[in-house]
C-alpha cells in the first residue's frame, strides 16, 4: 500500500510526467492547483468526447416503467476503468422522465453486494414502503418494485433517486447507484423558451481505491475523479446567441460544486426541482451534494466555455477540493437568428407559495453537532426506531436550523420543500423553494416548512446530504400524523407501525368479519358485473380510487408481485382475476377508469357503480370510504380501507390480507383455495391476455 | 487481583451490561409483518450491518524547536501517535491510543534530534453511551480544564499542560442534555487512581515510577465538573467547563491535591457565509480565558498553585493564528517529591500562526513563546511543526 507520502510524492511529481506537447490549459494551470497538484483536479491531455447523455426512459401510457438492475462490475467511467456496483452497467444512471399525473415504477433488481433501496430525492410523493421509503430495504438476492404516482400538482423539475439505506448511503451513491428523474413541464411558464435544446449534466465524483475499485468512503487526500454522465471534459455544441438549458444535477456522495462559466453570466430557472419565482441572474452558483440547479446559458460570441468548479474548503474542520473544468461548451456556426433575451419574465402566477406571511403553528430549532468524525442532531445519532420530531399535519412551521460544528452541512428533507426565509438572520427574498440547503459554518438558517399535502403524513427523516455525516448518525425521523387518525404505534425494530395505520390514505374496515357476497357493479365499459361473475374462479379484489397516490398504487404494486410469483407455480399458474372497485365513483367513470385499468401492470378489472352500489358492495366486503373536504383547486381525496380480498364464487371472502402482505403469502393462498372453486378457467381476458 | 483491577472490571461489567434505553412507545419484539428488514439503529439499519466498525488513525508531528535558554539549542522531536476507535454495538465502544514520542528530557545546553523516545499507552477505554448517558471504565483523561482542549499552536500547552490529567484508571459518568437550542450540558462524574500498572510504563526507555497525588493504589481519587457548549447566551458558540477534582493518597505526597477550573471559549464569526466559506474566507474570532487553582498542589501541604490564561484564537481559510498570556503562580510551601514545583511566578506569551493543507490534510504551524520566570529566566522560543493524521483503516464488515 502507498504510503500518504509518497501519494504526495507522485502528486508533485505528476505534471513532470506530462509529455511534450501536451496541451494542458492555462487556466487549468492557474486555477485549478492548490499546490501543483494538478493530477489531483486538472484537465490531463486527453481527446475530450463529445457530450452524451445517459439512456432516456419515458413514460408510456401515463407509466414509466424502469428496470434498475444492481451488480457489481467492470465499468468505464470517463477514462478509468472502474469496479463498482452499480445499475445496469453504467456508472451514471439512466434519465427517467415522467409528467405530473404518471405512475413512476422502478424494478430494483439486487444482484449487488449490499442490503439497498431507493430514495426517490425531492419527490413530493408518499412516504410509504413502496413509495419514497427510505425504510424498505430490498436484500441481497431480491428484487422490489417501487409504484410511485406523481401528483398532478407536482413541480416540473431536476429529480434524481439513488440509495439510502442508512450507514452505507455514502458508499453506494458513490459507485453509482442513482438515475436522473425529469419531471416535465418546467419551462411551460416561459413560452419563449419552448422546444430550446436541453443538457442533462449529472455531475459525480468519486475515489478510486489502488485496487481499482471505487472507494467505499470518502478519502480527502486521493484523488479526487469528477465526470459529467460518464464523460471526462466532454464538449457540448451550442451557437452563438443559442439559449439552451443545462439540468445540473450534484450526484456525488459528499463533494460541493461552486460553478461558473469564466465569469460569464447564466440564469437559474429551477431550483431542487422547484421553478423559480423569477429567472436570477449569477454568474457563479453553489450547489451542495445532492441539489439540482437547472440553468440557462447563452454566448454571444464564439468561443470555448468552460463550466469549472472553483476550488473549495467546507471550513475550518472540513474538507477541501481543487478546482476543475468539467465540461465546455463550444460556441461556434451560424449565429441564431433571434436570440431570446434574457433574463424572461414568467407568464402565469408563480407555482410557488410565498410562505412568509403565512401563519406559523409551530417553531422548532435543531442544531447539528458533530465532534471529530462524530455526527449528530440534537446530540443524538440516528436511531430508526425512535421519532424525533412530531409533526402535526395541516400545520405550517418555522425551523430553525443551527450548526455548531466548524464545516458545512446540508439540511435535506424527505417529502417536503421548504422556504429559506433568513440566512444568518438576515432576510432572504422570496424567489425560490428548496429540498437541500447550506448550513453556515457556526450559522443558521430559517425555514417556513407547510405539512399540508397527503404525501407528507408517515415516516421520514431529513438529514445532512454530505452523506458521510448522514451515515455517521447526522439524520432524524419525523412522524407527520394526522389528527384525525390513531397514532400508529413504534415498535422497537421495526421502525413503525403497520402501514395501513400510518397511510394518510385509509382508514379501518368498517367489517373486518364481513363475508362478503352479492354486488352489482359495472365495468369501465358500463357493463354490469356481479358476484356471479366470479362464479368461475378466484379473485383478488381492493377497493380504492384512480387517483389515490398512497394505498393504491401499493396494492397494484403487490398485484403485479402475486402475479409475478404465480407465475412460477409448479403444474401451472392458477386462474386469477385482479379487481378494483373505485369508492370515488363521481370521478371514475368511463374512460378514466378504462385507462387506470390499462395502465395497472395486471390484467385488471376496474369497476365502479352508482353511489348506492358503490357504498352497498363497500358494505358486504366490510371495506370504508370517506371523501375528504374539497381543497382550494376543487380536488381532494378519499380515505379508503385498504384490505385486499381473495374472494371465491358468490363474492364469497376466503381470505383478508392486509395492504403490505407479503406477496409470497397471498400466492401461497391462491394456491391453496385454487383447487376448491370450480376448475373451469378465469377468462383473463377482461384484463387482456398478456 | 488487585484492588484497582477489579474496581476498572467492574465499572466494564456495570458498561456492558447497563440496559438499552426503552423506546418511545411499544413493547417487545413483535415478529415483521413486512417482506424486508427494516432500520434498527445506526449500525443494523440496512439490516446487514453487525459490526465491529473500526476506524484506526495515525498521526506523524514532526517538531522542530530553537530555545534561547541557557546556550541556544536546536531540538527535533517526532511523534508518532496511533488511535483505533471501534463500535461493538451503537452503544458500546472502545478507545486505544499508542504513542511513540519523547519521553525522557534532553540534555540541557545541548542540541538533540528524537531523544528518549519510548512509546506508550494514551487512553484506553471502553465507553457504553447513548449520548444522554456514558460510562467510561479504563485509563482515561479527566474532565478538567478547557485550555488543554481548545489551544492550538507549538508552544499554547506549555503551561496548561500541567493540569491536563490523563492515565488515569477508573471510571466516570456523564449525563447530558440534547441540544435543541439550548445547548449541550453535560454533568461529569468519576473516580480514578493515577495508573501505576504496566500501562504507565514506557517501552524502550526506562522510566521512573510514578509518584504524586493520586499514586498511593487506591482508586480514591474523584473528579466532578460541568461542561456546556453551544450556549445560546451568545449565539452559538459559547461553550464553558467548570470542574473540582481531588487526588487521593500518593507516593511522595503530603496531602491530597485539589482542584479547580473555571474557563470560557467563545467563538465570535465575523464572515460564515457559504460563498465565503468554499472560496477559503470563513473567519471567526475566539477568546478564551481560563482560571485554575490548587490546593496543596503536587502533593506538598500548604502549597497553592494558580493558572490564568487569556487567549485570542482566530481562524481565517486555511490559516489559524493565536496569541495568548498566562501565568502559573505557586505560593506557599515549598514542593516536595520529584514532580512538584517550586514557589515563583512563571508567564508565558506565545503566539502561533499555522497553515492547514487540505488536500494532504497536513497542518503546518509556526510558533514563538516568550517565557519569564521571576525576571530571572527568560527563555525565547521558536518552533515549526508539521502534522498529518491519515485514517489507516476504516474497517466496516457486511455479514448477512
Amino acid at each position: 500500500m502507498l504510503t500518504h507520502a509518497a501519494i504526495t510524492a507522485l502528486a508533485l511529481l505528476a505534471p513532470a510526467l506530462v509529455p511534450d506537447g501536451a496541451e494542458f490549459p492555462k487556466e487549468t494551470r492557474d486555477r485549478s492547483s492548490m499546490y501543483g497538484l494538478s493530477w489531483f483536479g486538472g484537465d490531463p491531455p486527453m481527446p475530450r468526447p463529445a457530450f452524451e447523455e445517459s439512456l432516456t426512459i419515458r413514460s408510456e401510457n401515463g407509466v414509466a416503467r424502469v428496470e434498475m438492475h444492481l451488480r457489481k462490475q467492470e465499468v468505464q467511467a470517463g477514462d478509468q476503468k472502474l469496479v463498482t456496483t452499480c445499475f445496469n452497467g453504467k456508472y451514471t444512471g439512466p434519465i427517467v422522465r415522467v409528467r405530473p399525473g404518471d405512475i413512476l415504477e422502478v424494478r430494483l433488481i439486487n444482484d449487488g453486494e449490499y442490503n439497498t433501496n431507493l430514495h426517490f430525492h425531492g419527490l413530493q410523493v408518499s412516504p410509504d414502503d413502496y413509495g419514497d421509503s427510505v425504510f424498505t430495504i430490498v436484500p441481497i438476492g431480491h428484487e422490489f418494485t417501487y409504484r410511485i404516482r406523481i401528483p398532478e400538482y407536482h413541480h416540473p423539475g431536476t429529480y434524481w433517486f439513488h440509495a439510502h439505506p442508512h450507514a452505507t448511503t455514502q458508499r453506494q451513491v458513490m459507485q453509482g447507484m442513482a438515475a436522473t428523474l425529469i419531471v416535465e413541464g418546467e419551462l411551460d411558464r416561459w413560452p419563449e423558451l419552448r422546444g430550446i435544446t436541453e443538457r442533462n449534466c449529472v455531475l459525480h465524483d468519486y475515489q478510486k481505491s489502488f485496487n481499482g475499485e471505487v472507494a467505499q468512503g470518502i478519502q480527502v487526500s486521493w484523488p479526487t475523479y469528477r465526470l459529467v454522465n460518464d464523460q471526462k471534459f466532454p464538449e457540448v455544441a451550442i451557437r452563438p446567441g443559442e439559449t439552451q438549458l443545462l439540468r445540473l444535477s450534484a450526484q456525488g456522495p459528499n463533494i460541493y460544486y461552486y460553478l461558473d462559466f469564466g465569469g460569464e453570466k447564466f440564469w437559474v430557472v429551477n431550483t431542487d426541482g422547484n421553478p423559480v419565482n423569477e429567472m436570477r441572474e449569477v454568474d457563479r452558483y453553489a450547489l451542495p451534494p445532492g441539489s439540482r440547479a437547472d440553468v440557462l446559458v447563452k454566448f454571444d460570441k464564439p468561443g470555448r466555455y468552460k463550466l469549472h468548479t472553483s476550488e473549495i474548503r467546507t471550513g475550518p474542520a472540513g474538507d477541501g477540493y481543487s478546482a476543475e473544468n468539467l465540461l465546455t461548451m463550444v460556441c461556434e456556426g451560424e449565429p441564431v437568428a433571434k436570440p431570446i433575451a434574457l433574463p424572461l419574465k414568467a407568464e402565469g402566477p408563480s407555482p410557488l407559495r410565498d410562505l412568509r406571511g403565512v401563519k406559523v403553528d409551530n417553531v422548532r430549532t435543531i442544531v447539528f453537532n458533530e465532534t471529530d468524525n462524530d455526527f449528530r442532531i440534537d446530540n443524538r445519532y440516528f436511531d430508526g426506531t425512535r421519532i424525533d420530531q412530531l409533526i402535526k399535519w395541516g400545520t405550517v412551521e418555522r425551523w430553525i436550523i443551527r450548526n455548531s460544528t466548524d464545516e458545512l452541512h446540508v439540511f435535506h428533507f424527505h417529502q417536503t420543500d421548504f422556504q429559506v426565509v433568513k440566512v444568518n438572520g438576515k432576510e432572504v427574498p422570496f424567489n425560490e423553494h428548496r429540498d437541500n440547503i447550506n448550513l453556515p459554518v457556526r450559522g443558521e438558517v430559517e425555514v417556513i416548512i407547510p405539512f399540508d399535502m397527503p404525501c407528507q403524513v408517515g415516516d421520514y427523516v431529513f438529514h445532512c446530504h454530505i452523506l458521510c455525516h448522514e451515515d455517521g448518525g447526522m439524520m432524524q425521523k419525523v412522524r407527520c400524523y394526522d389528527p384525525s387518525l390513531p397514532m400508529p404505534p413504534i415498535r422497537p425494530g421495526d421502525g413503525f407501525g403497520p402501514v395501513e395505520d400510518a397511510s394518510h390514505q385509509t382508514v379501518a374496515a368498517s367489517n373486518p368479519n364481513a363475508a362478503g357476497g352479492p354486488f352489482a357493479l359495472k365495468d369501465a365499459e358500463g357493463k354490469p358485473f356481479t358476484d356471479a361473475s366470479l362464479n368461475d374462479g378466484l379473485a383478488l379484489m381492493t377497493f380504492g380510487y384512480t387517483e389515490c397516490t398512497g394505498a393504491c398504487p401499493r396494492t397494484m404494486a403487490t398485484f403485479s408481485s402475486v402475479d409475478d410469483v404465480l407465475d412460477s407455480t409448479p403444474g401451472g399458474r392458477p386462474p386469477l382475476r385482479f379487481v378494483f372497485v373505485s369508492v370515488d365513483p363521481a370521478r371514475d367513470q368511463g374512460k378514466k377508469l378504462a385507462e387506470y385499468q390499462a395502465a395497472a401492470a395486471v390484467p385488471l378489472v376496474a369497476l365502479t357503480g352508482t353511489p348506492e352500489e358503490v357504498a352497498k358492495a363497500a358494505a358486504t366486503f366490510g371495506a370504508a370510504y370517506q371523501p375528504q373536504p374539497r381543497r382550494e383547486d376543487g380536488s381532494y381525496s378519499v380515505r379508503h380501507s385498504t384490505d385486499i380480498y381473495l374472494v371465491g364464487p358468490g363474492g364469497r371472502i376466503f381470505r383478508r390480507f392486509a395492504l403490505n402482505t407479503d406477496p409470497q403469502v397471498i400466492a401461497a393462498a391462491v394456491r391453496e383455495y385454487a383447487p376448491r372453486v370450480p376448475a373451469k378457467a378465469v377468462a383473463r381476458a377482461e384484463g387482456g391476455d398478456r | 487481583m488487585n484492588r484497582r483491577i477489579l474496581l476498572v472490571l467492574a465499572a466494564i461489567a456495570l458498561a456492558v451490561a447497563a440496559p438499552r434505553p426503552a423506546h418511545a412507545q411499544g413493547g417487545g419484539k413483535q415478529p415483521d409483518p413486512r417482506p424486508f428488514a427494516l432500520f434498527r439503529d445506526l449500525f443494523d439499519t440496512a439490516g446487514d450491518m453487525h459490526g465491529p466498525w473500526v476506524t484506526m488513525t495515525w498521526q506523524p508531528q514532526l517538531q522542530y524547536q530553537w530555545q534561547s535558554d541557557g546556550v541556544p539549542m536546536n531540538n527535533f522531536s517526532p511523534t508518532v501517535s496511533w488511535q483505533a476507535y471501534t463500535w461493538f454495538t451503537p452503544e458500546l465502544t472502545m478507545n486505544v491510543n499508542l504513542a511513540l514520542n519523547q519521553v525522557n528530557q534532553g540534555p540541557t545546553n545541548d542540541d538533540w534530534a528524537a531523544y528518549g523516545m519510548g512509546a506508550q499507552a494514551g487512553d484506553v477505554w471502553l465507553q457504553w453511551s447513548d449520548q444522554r448517558t456514558g460510562i467510561i471504565g479504563g485509563r482515561y483523561t479527566a474532565p478538567f480544564g478547557l485550555a488543554p482542549l481548545i489551544l492550538p499552536g507549538v508552544f499554547d500547552t506549555t503551561l496548561v499542560s500541567n493540569y491536563s490529567f490523563g492515565g488515569l484508571m477508573g471510571g466516570l459518568g456523564t449525563l447530558s442534555t440534547g441540544d435543541e437550542g439550548l445547548g449541550i450540558h453535560a454533568l461529569n462524574a468519576g473516580f480514578f487512581g493515577v495508573d501505576t500498572t504496566f500501562m504507565a510504563n514506557n517501552v524502550f526507555v526506562a522510566t521512573p515510577q510514578a509518584d504524586g497525588p493520586g499514586t498511593g493504589g487506591g482508586v480514591d481519587s474523584w473528579v466532578i465538573g460541568y461542561a456546556a457548549e453551544n450556549v445560546p447566551l451568545i449565539f452559538p458558540t459559547l461553550q464553558w467547563n467548570i470542574s473540582y477534582i481531588q487526588f487521593g493518597d500518593g507516593r511522595g505526597a503530603e496531602e491530597n491535591q485539589k482542584g479547580f477550573n473555571a474557563g470560557a471559549y467563545w467563538q465570535y464569526v465575523i464572515d460564515n457565509s457559504t460563498e465565503s466559506t468554499l472560496d477559503a474566507r470563513y473567519w471567526s474570532v475566539g477568546p478564551l480565558v481560563e482560571y485554575v487553582r490548587f490546593w496543596d498542589s503536587g502533593g506538598t501541604a500548604d502549597q497553592t498553585t494558580e493558572y490564568f490564561t487569556v487567549g485570542i484564537i482566530t481562524n481565517y481559510g486555511n490559516w489559524q493564528a493565536d496569541v495568548t498570556w498566562g501565568f502559573q503562580n505557586v505560593s506557599g510551601a515549598a514542593g516536595v517529591g520529584s514532580n512538584s514545583l517550586n514557589p515563583g511566578r512563571t508567564e508565558l506569551v506565545t503566539a502561533n500562526i499555522g497553515y492547514n493543507f487540505f488536500g494532504p490534510q497536513s497542518l503546518v504551524q509556526l510558533g514563538y513563546a516568550y517565557e519569564d520566570t521571576e525576571g530571572q529566566d527568560i527563555n525565547h522560543q521558536i518552533g515549526l511543526q508539521v502534522n498529518f493524521p491519515i485514517t489507516i483503516l476504516e474497517w466496516t464488515p457486511l455479514w448477512e
